[in-house]
């Protein structure tokens, strides 16, 4: 009887004992610092309210520690300014966006498959992440243009006066700006009015918001890697910075310009989308993969010459981005949409690496025959016409 | 796990406050109009002075020639060009060389300099000068006008100084006005009438001078007070910034001639901006343009159809602005757009005996109405006259939303006009045809 009795008791230690270890594996689970998770913050994760007190900083750390992915630096500026986090988050997918319209016919279409991991506080996804690690080409304009993106995001938010920490730039004098034709217009009849976009405090937060952590992280590690994307990082706050334009509202007799009220306004950010990818076209320059203070190029004859403030740096050079290789999270070009008859990157023949090509006709429905019906409107009638469509074998 | 060294390497961000807009465009609009003020003041006190009639010519000429020199880059070039102009008019009109010929040599100088500078890609320096010859023209071509019709062989240094001293008025040299010669020495001669009566009056230039600047804040700061929600609604504000600012001018120039004891009315924002019809709305916009055009234009009939001195009046209004096409096209739009409305509003005034026409009634002083069976208190008639009313508020939406701020300091492209008016349909001239045609109809 007692021995029964204890082997029902050794049965028991033995299932409980095999439901220990998966919890523990979960409290565990690490995920890797990458703050394009913001893409995901709506309404539902992370909603600071107004009337929350500002003192109540404690309520804001727990707000802020949800969001997974960022690191301890961006941990801090998100418990200090919690309203501006909404902002980087609309800036970091109209960045998304960008990138996806600008590559759309290239090898690398600004895609890639993101690891998701389960956290305390839900699915993370390592959005872009093994691409925005791997210090490659693709990397600095990833780089490039997501800190162009919160610049450009804060001072929007700046500008709209939802963020109360800052507002219009109240001594746009003192910015750099483009001005027209000649260095005497400054000499001109006119005063600073108007709304002037304060980028120097977008550009203050981006540099805050990710300059500081890569710096800490190469006096720790001496890796390369961080300088390239602070670097990087540089670039796209000065593809902001270098051009603002001045704008005027003229007074004069029967709209003539005797006197104008001026403002700074910084370019759309389509158009600063533009400028990074011809960047990144045009000059993208490889590092060598050791430095002790600053980064030098690795053509060797070009070591002594620094790196411009429009110049992208990267360490290793990309992969074809052909074949598959979902350890890299490279997704390939099978499947792609191409145009056969096309000598650009969106060739058949180079976007498909040589493999040729599948044709389909696809029946696709387009407006014609548009006309202008009074009063004001245009109404167009719905055709059928049958469209070859070429995708990579 | 937190790293507590964040806290201490935050910056405090700089402030912004909202009301920085406003408090700049107050600040430097005041500033430009304190300078004119001063001007004011001085001659105000010069006109009550009694010195010799050589003195003043010579102090209204060099104070206008400081004063061009002044308000504007490149001092120099201002002072010749605006002399050159001067001495060029007054030297043909002394030769009998007819008013049209005067006006005409002006705007080929005013083309030719615009040409120059187009040249040079000194765009912005001609606009920055173009009001500024704009109402010298107007004035050297009213002396001219006034020299034909005198046809004195006894031309007196008296007479010629009084000219001069009409083209030389340092207040009216920036932003204008445009006084005619007859406003022009009603106001000089004017005596002083007290202090009651020059008190009121300055009261009443301080409370335009408010309004001026209170509308030009409006016009540069606009999105501190509206947020367009729709493509629309920011080519409403569009528009209106335009209005505003051109309001600024207008009630600034009211404010001189206030305090200079004239009785001239430059604009009423509310009579355009709640204008009864196009027409109203296209004389009202600058009075004192509005009596050159008519008196020295339209009146002396240099056609003998009126469409034609129509066509013609449109013509110089906007050639006095130089080639512009933006100016051009949107004059010629306005006239096209007042002309049909007025004769839709004439015909359906005389069909259906309604008091609908573009122009209010006359009351005649023997009956309290006009002589239409429906007159303006009768329903129907009222509806109608409200329907034109906001069709005029759309109109004055219309052919101002063209003029965007990315281009105002430097001039518009061609084509920038049409690129605006096409994205609202070309409604305004469709609503134009329309009425023409229905005035065919009825």
């Amino acid at each position: 009887m007692q021995f029964f009795i204890c082997l029902i008791f050794l049965f028991v230690l033995l299932v409980y004992g095999q439901y220990s270890p998966p919890s523990a594996t979960y409290s565990t689970q690490q995920v890797p610092y990458n703050w394009l998770t913001l893409a995901f913050v709506g309404s539902n994760d992370y909603l600071p309210r107004p009337h929350y007190h500002s003192t109540d900083r404690e309520h804001f750390k727990e707000l802020c520690r949800r969001l997974d992915g960022l690191n301890p630096n961006q941990q801090a500026l998100c418990a200090e300014n919690p309203f501006s986090i909404p902002f980087v988050a609309r800036g970091v997918r109209e960045a998304i966006r960008e990138c996806e319209n600008k590559f759309k016919f290239e090898r690398w279409n600004c895609s890639s498959r993101d690891e998701v991991t389960e956290t305390r506080h839900g699915k993370f996804q390592d959005i872009l992440g093994k691409t925005l690690r791997s210090a490659n080409k693709e990397a600095a304009f990833l780089n490039a243009i997501m800190a162009a993106s919160i610049v450009h995001s804060i001072t929007k938010g700046c500008n709209t006066g939802n963020l109360t920490e800052c507002g219009c730039d109240s001594k746009p004098g003192m910015q750099r700006y483009q001005a027209e034709s000649d260095p005497s217009m400054s000499r001109d009849q006119f005063s600073w009015g108007g709304c002037s976009d304060n980028v120097p405090h977008g550009i203050r937060y981006a540099k805050k918001f990710l300059d500081d952590w890569e710096t800490a992280q190469f006096d720790k590690t001496k890796n390369v890697a961080h300088l390239v994307r602070r670097h990087n990082n540089f670039v796209g706050r000065e593809a902001i910075a270098q051009n603002i334009r001045r704008q005027c509202r003229c007074h004069g007799v029967s709209g003539s310009c005797e006197f104008k009220t001026c403002w700074l306004q910084m370019q759309k950010f389509s158009q600063v989308s533009d400028l990074l990818k011809k960047r990144y076209d045009h000059f993208a320059v490889q590092v060598t993969r050791k430095a002790t203070k600053r980064l030098r190029r690795k053509e060797r004859t070009e070591r002594k010459i620094p790196l411009r403030g429009n110049e992208m740096a990267y360490v290793h050079r990309s992969p074809s981005y052909c074949e598959k290789n979902l350890t890299a999270g490279i997704l390939g070009t099978s499947g792609r949409e191409c145009i056969h008859n096309s000598y650009s990157s969106e060739s058949c023949d180079l976007l498909c690496c040589g493999r040729g090509y599948n044709t389909r006709l696809e029946i696709r429905q387009t407006q014609c025959e548009c006309k202008f019906v009074w009063c004001c409107e245009v109404k167009c009638k719905t055709c059928t016409e049958e469209v070859a469509v070429h995708t990579c074998k | 796990m937190d790293n507590g060294h964040g806290y201490e390497e935050f910056e405090l961000l700089e402030d912004g406050s909202l009301g920085e807009c406003s408090t700049q465009v107050a600040n430097a609009t005041f500033l430009t109009i304190s300078k004119l003020i001063c001007l004011v003041v001085a001659f105000k006190f010069i006109k009550h002075i009694p010195i010799s009639t050589t003195v003043r010519v010579y102090v209204h000429v060099f104070a206008s020639t400081f004063t061009v020199m002044w308000f504007s880059r490149n001092h120099l070039q201002s002072a010749i060009i605006y002399n050159m102009f001067s001495l060029i008019s007054l030297a043909l009109a002394i030769k009998q060389f007819s008013g049209y010929i005067i006006l005409a040599g002006n705007i080929s100088l005013l083309i030719a300099l615009q040409n120059f500078c187009r040249h040079y890609r000194s765009e912005d320096y001609f606009l920055s000068i173009r009001g500024i010859l704009m109402i010298h023209i107007m004035r050297l071509t009213t002396v001219a006008f006034n020299l034909e019709k005198a046809n004195s062989n006894k031309f007196r240094f008296v007479q010629f100084s009084s000219y001069v001293e009409y083209i030389y008025f340092p207040p009216f040299i920036i932003f204008g006005p445009y006084l005619s010669f007859e406003q022009f020495f009603k106001m000089r001669d004017k005596k002083w009438t007290g202090s009651e009566n020059e008190l009121g009056f300055i009261i009443q230039s301080l409370l335009a001078i408010f309004n001026a600047i209170t509308l030009a804040i409006i016009s540069s700061c606009h999105f501190e007070f509206f947020e367009p929600s729709s493509q629309f609604m920011e080519d409403a504000l569009t528009a209106m910034s335009f209005r505003f600012s051109h309001y600024f001018v207008c009630l600034s120039t009211q404010a001189f001639v206030l305090m200079l004891g004239s009785d001239v009315v430059v604009a009423n924002p509310l009579n355009i901006e709640f204008s009864r019809s196009t027409l109203q709305t296209v004389s009202e916009w600058n009075k004192p343009f509005h009596t050159f055009l008519h008196e020295n234009i339209f009146k002396r009939r240099l056609f003998n159809s009126t469409a034609c001195n129509v066509f013609f009046t449109f013509a110089v209004s906007s050639l006095l602005h130089g080639l512009d096409f933006q100016m051009t096209i949107t004059l010629l739009a306005l006239g096209f757009i007042a002309y049909s409305e007025t004769v839709f509003r004439k015909r359906l005034s005389a069909r259906y005996s309604m008091c609908v026409a573009a122009k209010a009634c006359p009351v005649r002083s023997n009956s309290l109405s006009c002589k239409h069976r429906h007159s303006n208190k009768t329903g129907r008639a009222l509806i109608i006259n409200l329907f034109f009313l906001m069709l005029s508020m759309y109109h004055l939406v219309f052919t101002g939303m063209t003029f965007t701020d990315d281009y105002s300091a430097i001039g518009y492209p061609f084509d920038h006009a049409w690129k605006i008016w096409g994205s609202h349909y070309y409604s305004s001239f469709m609503i134009s045809f329309l009425f023409l045609a229905l005035s065919k109809i009825i």
